[in-house]
């Protein structure tokens, strides 16, 4: 079963699910031909045959997985190595505000007022925190 | 000096946004479609555990707790999860970085602070300071979209083949085994009810169970239509994604957005198909 691909998987499921059809016709249309007993086999028959192709289906997915193992691994590098751009381009937003908080300190400490001063400096820390 | 900088970031910015635009279309619908997946209402494992109590209800068989074995369902799941997951990144992370709204920077701020009346010698009058800003703005923007573009074009490059292996995977996972899987519920339903009609009943009951036959069909329809509905907008993802590859380094010319557009365009119909289908 190991050795078996995703898509051969399936054209099996699709095997099964046309032999349970049979099952089930053929019990049906000899209903009253039928024991209570045959009538049971066949109704369990019908439906083991259809988990047997639900469960191929289900490994058919799992067997995927052999298959997209690298692409799954060069996908996850890709996207990390944009997240990293996309961090590099917010930094340039972060040295504008970094830029702009020392402005206001100097401009703060130019007018001597402790408020202003107590204010950039909280400010210019904040600033400065985003970055590290 | 200033005027020939400004000449020059003004032609990368206006060529810049254009493309990026382009790719930015594309790449929203592609994450807008691939993100339906989590509104398709059907696992595997709900089939799973679906099958298990259909069955208990045709033996009349009744459990103070149901126990289904279901994990070979569940590792179903979790490999379509996988794909999924991986996909969203890659189109989520290439939508932020071709949004032009990234380059967008508030240097008003900035402006205003060197403006203030406080910094003395340090002080600039409004004139200088509209001039600087404006071309500050300028000049960021025109190289942080050059950047972008270099960027997208490598990443376009190196991703096209894993991203068309996950794409058909996934298409693949939904058009036919989930799709499939489907097919047994709808045999077994049918041979439930089919038998079911062969019992004692009155013709009231046995146009009850019909209806509900009929109703239960309609839900496993829908379920397969949107099931087709979301593997078709991966095929369409996968071409646009091979038209960009293809056009990467003609990724300033008019002739991506106009054979990227189509996609882009056909992915947002999809979208609508899979929302009416999501409504009935």
């Amino acid at each position: 079963m190991a050795q078996l691909t995703s898509r051969q998987a399936d054209d099996l499921a699709n095997q099964f699910l046309a032999l349970a059809q049979a099952i089930g016709d053929f019990r049906y249309n000899h209903w009253n031909d039928l024991s209570r007993v045959q009538h049971n086999r066949l109704a369990s028959q019908h439906w083991s045959v259809l988990n047997y192709g639900e469960d191929i289906l289900a490994l058919s997915t799992s067997l995927i997985m052999d298959d997209i193992a690298p692409s799954l691994a060069s996908i996850k590098k890709i996207s990390g190595q944009i997240k990293s751009s996309l961090g590099t381009l917010k930094d340039i937003q972060k040295g504008i505000d970094i830029s702009t908080a020392i402005v206001t300190f100097g401009a703060a400490i130019i007018s001597k007022s402790p408020i202003a001063i107590g204010e950039a400096i909280d400010d210019l820390v904040r600033r400065w925190r985003t970055l590290v | 000096m200033i005027r020939a900088i400004a000449i020059i970031t003004l032609q990368t910015l206006f060529f810049g946004c254009i493309n990026l635009k382009t790719v930015n279309h594309y790449s929203n619908n592609a994450l807008k479609a691939t993100q339906k997946f989590e509104e398709i209402p059907y696992t595997f494992l709900q089939h799973c555990i679906d099958r298990c109590e259909m069955s208990a209800i045709d033996s009349f068989k009744i459990y103070r707790e149901i126990k289904c074995p279901c994990d070979q369902y569940k590792r179903a799941d979790s490999v379509t999860q996988l794909v999924y997951r991986a996909l969203r990144g890659y189109f989520d992370g290439l939508t932020r970085l071709s949004n032009n709204q990234l380059t967008n920077y508030q240097i008003d701020r900035l402006k205003k602070a060197v403006q203030e009346e406080d910094l003395g010698v340090l002080q600039v009058n409004k004139e200088e300071a509209n001039a600087y800003a404006t071309l500050t703005d300028m000049m960021l923007r025109g190289f942080a979209d050059s950047y972008r573009q270099k960027k997208i074009k490598a990443f376009i490059s190196g991703a096209n083949t894993p991203v068309q292996v996950l794409l058909s995977k996934l298409e693949f996972i939904e058009s036919k085994n989930l799709k499939d899987v489907m097919e047994f519920k709808k045999e077994r339903l049918f041979d439930h009810y089919r038998s079911l009609l062969r019992a004692r009943l009155s013709d009231y009951e046995k146009q009850e169970a019909t209806a509900r036959y009929y109703a239960s069909l309609q839900g496993i329809i829908i379920l397969e239509k949107q099931c087709m509905t979301y593997a078709r907008s991966l095929r369409t993802i996968a071409r646009g994604h091979q038209q960009l590859y293809e056009n990467r380094n003609k990724i300033s010319s008019e002739e991506l957005r106009r054979r990227l557009t189509p996609y882009a365009n056909d992915i947002c119909d999809l979208i609508s198909e899979f929302d009416k289908l999501k409504n009935k």
